[in-house]
């Protein structure tokens, strides 16, 4: 139940708008994401560059599907600063689920507004884990990650929430 | 260079500066040093996120390989000062961003050769920012520092005519290729014609683009180690502690004396109205008093000025930027550009979107917004109080909310304000000209 109130805050935030349907070029966040999206292990970054430190945080998708794990490389979570995190998909049994599509965005729902930046899921880094670049808070409060996930010919959303001191 | 020693050293020994000039409000009146202390731990933790002890250290800038060598700095406070960086001899960075106003100029719209759609914002603390002008279309200071001066109406000067004066004045050509090597020879006047650049007025682009482009380069490689060294420079210039500091430093040492001798009961109140009802903390956060973003507050255009998009033509310039930090000039790795590559481009949340200034000395950098559209922190304060729940702006939406502050909540919001102000945290050499004897006309 939470999670779909926090999805219906988090579809607002990502579509909702008084102004026409923007063109491409202009997509909003999670459009914008496609770039990001990862089709295939694209292993641009090595697994020993990643230097997570950040508390993991899970979260099971809306429909039951998946589980998400997230950590920042950074702790505590830095304030104004464009950092990464890393991302690990496995189904609610634990099994690996390492060919997903990835798509990330998120904000604050309490303020109505997304990141300052455009995150990216920029790296499929094997054995089920995502890089995600371009991660930037720019208050401190309550932030969210949005994820949709399509996996095994199914979609599914997630939505993880954390405090940023 | 590390800036957190030396701002420690700078602050301590602020009060034995004698800085004319610096207008800082008088502590507490007598009647007025009851303070209500009663905060919560949260909003304790807020106050110190506030305070100056809590600014980082300045990061490297990867795409600026001189950015932290003082001879590199050097050269660029001897460049910022001379007036021979313009068309007509007559402007400076000095003119706009003016030391003994906190590196701002007291006008709305700068005033160089003629004048500019935009306000010059203050110098201090600007290194900490990831986006340069108001609409962040350059993302390094060095890239930001070469925009004026091939710009008409600001320095009006070409990129051809900067890189002769490094080379024909003695003290620059050897400052210049200790740091940077061999100046090129640019003596042929036909291969290089006096004034030729991109900017600026038809002739000098035509010129610009009849030279090959291997002189091109030339030319413009000098071009950027200006503004490297400009930068390098402007990487010195911090805000220096305020009374709001001062209390919260006496706050956590619960020193009740201390904290009212550091601000009036009315100041206080306003604090409280900052980080709670009114909202500012929103954007006005972190020790510069700024989330380095961009947002549309549906700020009035400022009359005779046209339609402005913002940040949503601003991040389009960056990305497109020949000086952004992917570009060939830039000493950084592909790694060391996030904040570009991972730019939001959003029409939505950048149209009409401005970037959030510093508040620190915002009591004494009169007028405001990115046109200086508001004579006065009470026509801010207004602006910000009549918002409604329409989010009605002249382009895009308001991001503002209502906040319905009383008249006597409105003074006690200014009052705070005032508590900002501070003498910067700069060494008095480093705040003019160093060689007024010789080189520069100032």
């Amino acid at each position: 139940m939470r999670n779909t109130i926090l999805l219906a805050i988090g579809l607002c935030l990502g579509s909702c708008s008084d102004e026409k349907p923007v063109s491409a070029g202009d997509a909003p966040a999670a459009v914008a994401s496609k770039q990001g999206v990862v089709q295939e292990k694209t292993n641009t970054q090595n697994a020993a560059d990643i230097t997570a430190s950040g508390p993991s945080m899970t979260e099971v998708s809306k429909n039951g599907l998946f589980q998400v794990t997230i950590q920042s490389d950074e702790a505590p979570l830095p304030l104004n600063r464009i950092h990464s995190w890393t991302a690990r998909i496995t189904t609610p049994e634990g099994r690996i689920v390492d060919d997903a599509i990835l798509m990330v965005y998120g904000g604050m729902p309490e303020h109505k507004h997304g990141f300052p930046s455009k995150p990216e899921v920029t790296a499929n880094l094997g054995d089920g884990r995502y890089r995600i670049e371009g991660v930037k808070f720019n208050m401190p409060g309550r932030w969210e990650m949005w994820f949709n996930v399509r996996a095994m010919d199914q979609d599914d959303k997630v939505i993880i929430s954390f405090d940023v001191p | 260079m590390k800036i957190s020693p030396l701002y420690h050293l700078l602050a301590g020994s602020l009060a034995l500066l004698a800085l004319s000039g610096f207008a800082v409000k008088a502590t507490a009146t007598e009647t007025d040093k009851r303070v209500d202390s009663a905060w919560s731990d949260a909003e304790i933790s807020m106050l110190r996120s506030l305070s100056l002890h809590s600014l980082t250290p300045l990061q490297a800038d990867p795409s600026n390989a001189v950015a932290d060598d003082p001879r590199a700095a050097a050269l660029g406070q001897k460049l910022f000062f001379d007036t021979r960086l313009s068309a007509n001899g007559e402007v400076s960075c000095a003119s706009c961003h003016q030391p003994d106003r906190y590196f701002t100029d007291g006008l709305g719209q700068a005033q160089g050769i003629a004048t500019t759609p935009r306000g010059a914002p203050t110098l201090l603390g600007a290194s900490h920012s990831a986006w340069y002008f108001w609409d962040g279309r350059r993302d390094s200071q060095w890239a930001q520092a070469l925009g004026p001066l091939e710009s008409g109406p600001e320095h009006g000067g070409t990129r051809v005519e900067f890189a002769r004066l490094i080379i024909e004045d003695p003290g620059y050509h050897a400052e210049y290729e200790a740091l940077f090597g061999a100046l090129p020879d640019l003596s042929d006047i036909n291969r290089f014609p006096k004034r030729a650049g991109p900017s600026s007025d038809r002739k000098t682009i035509d010129a610009w683009h009849a030279m090959s482009e291997d002189d091109r380069q030339l030319v413009t490689r000098v071009f950027v180690n200006i503004g490297k060294s400009l930068a390098a420079y402007e990487r010195l210039l911090m805000p220096g502690p305020g009374r709001f500091d001062a209390y919260v430093e006496a706050l956590q040492e619960k020193n009740e004396a201390a904290m009212a001798e550091a601000m009036t009961r009315n100041e206080v109140a306003g604090l409280k109205l900052f980080i709670g009802k009114a909202m500012c903390i929103r954007c006005h956060n972190g020790p510069l008093f700024t989330d380095q973003g961009f947002h549309n507050i549906g700020v009035p255009f400022a009359e005779g000025l046209h339609l402005d998009w913002g940040r949503y033509q601003g991040v389009q310039k960056a990305l497109k930027d020949e000086f952004n930090c992917l570009s060939d000039y830039s000493d950084a790795g592909h790694k060391d550009c996030a904040e570009l590559r991972f730019a939001k481009t959003m029409k939505d949340e950048t149209i009409g979107a401005f970037k959030a200034p510093t508040l620190r000395n915002v009591a004494e950098t009169a007028p405001y917004m990115h046109s200086g559209q508001f004579a006065d922190l009470d026509a801010v304060l207004d602006h910000y109080n009549k918002a409604t729940t329409s989010r009605k702006a002249p382009i895009g939406h308001s991001d503002l909310v209502p906040i319905n502050l009383a008249t006597e909540e409105l003074v006690q919001l200014k009052a705070f304000l005032h508590t900002l102000s501070g003498p910067p945290a700069v060494a008095p050499e480093l705040l003019r000209a160093p060689s007024v004897e010789k080189d520069s006309r100032r």
